[in-house]
């Protein structure tokens, strides 16, 4: 009888065959230049998101009917298993996590052929969608072959199965962390592809840019979210006290995004000056490419970490993909060289696109380390079998210096015009917003925060969004006289008459929100273990926390131990936190789950370490974590501006009246 | 041989060259930087029973060691490290000393040899959601028989 595993089968081997003959008869339609196979080509979408959408609807199937006789299902979920956590279970582990990295590219590749469908015959769109096709095919064939989700048990079907991993089934981030990475990871491949179409079609100019700023915007957006996301759970749910740790797959997420960060920004170069174009497109390669390089970490098996799923066969085919995308992207670039050369050039050093450049080198740069400190130890143990790694204080380091001066050309680049600025100019835009970056220092200080790097964060960070504020309120007075309106709907019409720009600041914004946030959790926190008995209490940083006992929670899915701590701060009383271990069926890994008061200045951390003793002491970590508030709010501001730049600009009305054109050539000082 | 004249105006492509050494010697400084701080910070996993073995050899490498504490050996900041096949000295130098810190406790202990004691600069309990120690199995062969559970 038909169940789950035989639809699944069918809808991958459909996939693939669809992926395929897309691929086949788009490519034979474009080296032909025969428009009826073109559009046969293109055909093929259809049915192969059809089969996407299939394999993912059989794999829940198969979860939520615990048919055991298929292997992942046995492997990843147990009767006892919540709903939320069955569901979810669809990508923890590898296997499943291709399907759901399938589903959101052939969304991806639907959304941009939908999005193209009146330039359906357009060489760059059907090189592009060639490109897209290529890599479906390759994820497709993963599935067929060495990361097969509906393969069987070769033996006795049990009547029960794992369960997911512990820490897969703790917290109800599991369901929003990876789709939203993944679709960050994924989106990168409308960018590439249609880099690559304009390499081979010649069409290198501006239009690619163009027809991809959203995507590229939109797969930023969730590359962001993902990667904060991350970071929360880690703080949520590991236990270890911190939210980042320069894990390598940690590192894997952060390197595209560095990398497409620097390409948002040097596309508005070559928009407006034609500029830097072999920069974007070497950017945009290196950024799928490093989101192959983060798949490869992940599932490959060749580094243990909370994200790597297990020793699996398709290193090998992931480490071919990537030398096939960097292999052809250079090469591609090689063979356009001389047609890549642009007419534009740097003016004067003090100048928008010089700003632009200096970040751009300063994200390479940046992405150049965090990429030396990942792959190094991988390469040291690949040749001398020596398990080295390399220490947080390395990336502490250089990213310190490096994350400074990007603040600082976040203040200072958007105050820029373009070409040239005169000095006076400069120290116009400049003196307020540097006054209130020295104020925010002198605060911090008077305030006992101590440590140059922290300090010079905020100061930095004031002087950037004091020039984002000045910015925005200099736009609104110029289009309240202009208009004659008033204040609030001149804020709002400011921001629809350019939503790119100021949803860019609002970006800046949340940027500048989380480097606080990190700088100051990283430097002025407090860190320790204590052991209390019953009732005894503790002061650490001035709260108090009173050990109140302990309970054991049992379910069919875990068992919990929780201690109960009261929390008081001077005569605040924050009230009673529960810290706790889970044990799940099938695994001996006890699962700290610490509990945390969330403060508006301080977090008070709590993660059980030690279970009652004989004498029925607890021990615990305690941290007095500062700003980690500010650190998730500053990413759901770094979302909301991403969301921003998206809304399509307000076209003018033909019978606005234009604003003197002193006040317009203010406004357009940001632009 | 001539001095040129101290007083001719600066070319365009004189400016031009000076900009591109000024950038190659801040790249070069930079990336002598990042390896002096890559080399500096390499920090070798290892088992007690291979980090005494090399003790002899070790030249100051930057060592992670996994073991428990051996019972009955914390000493204000002296302890033992045993991974059951083999056993070192740790003299906790500037590493903050968990109050908890007592026999069997799982540690990945960060440190230099020091002669034959191994001067601790970072500890790091080992613990079932212990994310960043998990990045490296050191191997669960720690267990000595005075710190095994009965049954287990």
């Amino acid at each position: 009888m038909a169940g789950p595993g035989a639809l699944g089968d069918f809808a991958v081997v459909g996939g693939a065959v669809s992926a395929a003959l897309g691929a086949g008869t788009l490519g034979l339609g474009l080296a032909r230049r025969n428009s009826r196979l073109v559009d046969a080509g293109r055909r093929f979408v259809a049915p192969m998101c059809t089969a996407a959408v299939l394999t993912f609807v059989a794999m829940e199937w198969a979860l939520f009917s615990h048919d055991y006789a298929i292997k992942y299902v046995a492997n990843n979920v147990a009767n006892a298993t919540p709903g939320l956590f069955t569901f979810t279970a669809a990508w923890g582990a590898l296997e499943g996590s291709i399907i759901l990295w399938v589903v959101i590219l052939c969304a991806y590749v639907a959304i941009t052929m939908l999005a193209f469908r009146r330039r359906r015959r357009d060489a760059l769109v059907s090189w592009a969608l060639l490109v897209q096709y290529l890599v479906c095919l390759f994820f497709f064939a993963l599935m067929v072959g060495p990361a097969r989700p509906f393969a069987t048990q070769s033996g006795l079907i049990p009547f029960d199965g794992n369960g997911p991993n512990p820490l897969l089934q703790n917290h109800p981030l599991v369901a929003f962390h990876p789709p939203m990475l993944y679709a960050g990871y994924v989106g990168m491949t409308i960018p590439f592809s249609f880099a690559i179409a304009a390499l081979i079609t010649g069409r290198f100019g501006e239009g690619w840019l163009a027809d991809t700023r959203r995507a590229s915007l939109i797969a930023w957006g969730f590359l962001t979210v993902g990667i904060v996301l991350g970071a929360w759970w880690s703080y949520e749910v590991l236990g270890w006290g911190g939210y980042w740790g320069w894990d390598p797959v940690e590192n894997a997420s952060f390197l595209p995004w560095l990398t497409a960060t620097a390409f948002l920004h040097s596309v508005m170069v070559q928009e407006r000056r034609a500029m830097l174009r072999v920069w974007n497109i070497s950017l945009i390669i290196a950024t799928f490419s490093l989101t192959i390089l983060g798949t490869f970490l992940t599932r490959s098996g060749v580094i243990n970490s909370v994200h790597a799923f297990s020793q699996s066969d398709i290193g090998p085919w992931l480490l071919s993909f990537l030398g096939v995308i960097v292999a052809s992207g250079l090469g591609l670039i090689a063979w356009r060289g001389d047609r890549l050369r642009t007419p534009g050039r740097i003016d004067s050093l003090v100048s928008r696109e010089s700003a632009f450049l200096a970040n751009n080198l300063l994200f390479a740069a940046f992405a150049l380390v965090v990429l030396t400190g990942t792959v190094f130890p991988l390469l040291v143990e690949a040749l001398n079998n020596q398990q080295i790694s390399i220490g947080a204080p390395y990336f502490d380091r250089m990213s310190l210096p490096i994350g400074l001066a990007l603040l600082f050309m976040m203040a200072v680049a958007p105050v820029l015009p373009w070409r040239a600025t005169a000095g006076e100019v400069l120290r116009e835009r400049l003196q307020v917003p540097a006054v209130c970056g020295v104020v925010a220092m002198a605060f911090v200080v008077v305030l006992g925060y101590r440590g140059l790097g922290p300090v010079i964060a905020v100061g930095l960070g004031a002087f950037c969004v004091a020039g984002i504020v000045r910015n925005f309120a200099i736009a609104v007075r110029a289009r309240r006289r202009a208009y004659h309106e008033r204040t609030v709907p001149a804020l709002a019409r400011t921001v629809r008459s350019n939503p790119r720009k100021w949803g860019g600041l609002v970006v800046h914004t949340g940027v500048v929100v989380v480097a606080i946030a990190i700088a100051g959790s990283q430097s002025w926190g407090t860190r320790r273990e204590v052991q209390l008995k019953k009732n005894q209490t503790v002061t650490i940083a001035g709260h108090q926390l009173t050990y109140l006992g302990s309970s054991i929670v049992r379910s069919p899915q875990k068992a919990t131990l929780k201690v109960r701590v009261h929390v008081r701060h001077g005569g605040d009383d924050f009230g009673v936190y529960a810290p706790a271990i889970s044990t799940f069926p099938g695994s001996n890994q006890g699962i700290g789950t610490p509990s945390v008061h969330v403060g508006l200045l301080n977090d008070v951390y709590l993660s059980l370490i030690e279970a009652p003793d004989d004498q029925g002491r607890v021990t615990l970590q305690v941290g007095i974590n500062p700003l980690m508030m500010w650190l998730w709010l500053g990413g759901g501001i770094m979302a909301f501006g991403t969301l921003l730049c998206l809304v399509p600009a307000k076209r003018k009305q033909p019978d606005a009246v234009a604003p003197p054109e002193r006040e317009l050539a203010t406004v357009g000082a940001g632009t | 041989m001539t001095t040129g004249d101290p007083d001719a105006p600066v070319t365009p492509s004189k400016r031009f060259k000076a900009r591109y050494i000024v950038l190659a010697v801040v790249c070069a400084g930079a990336v002598v930087w990042m390896i002096t701080s890559l080399a500096t910070n390499i920090d070798y996993w290892m088992p007690v029973k291979q980090a005494v073995a090399e003790r002899s050899g070790d030249h100051g490498k930057h060592l992670r060691v996994g073991g428990l504490v051996v019972p009955g050996t914390v000493h204000g900041r002296d302890f033992e490290l045993s991974d059951g096949n083999a056993t070192l000295a740790v003299h906790l130098g500037p590493a903050d000393a968990p109050q908890t810190l007592k026999g069997c406790t799982p540690l990945v202990v960060a440190g230099r040899w020091q002669g034959k004691v191994l001067e601790a600069d970072g500890l790091t309990r080992r613990h079932g959601s212990d994310y960043s120690s998990k990045a490296h199995q050191l191997g669960d062969d720690t267990r000595m028989a005075s710190c095994r559970q009965p049954g287990a």
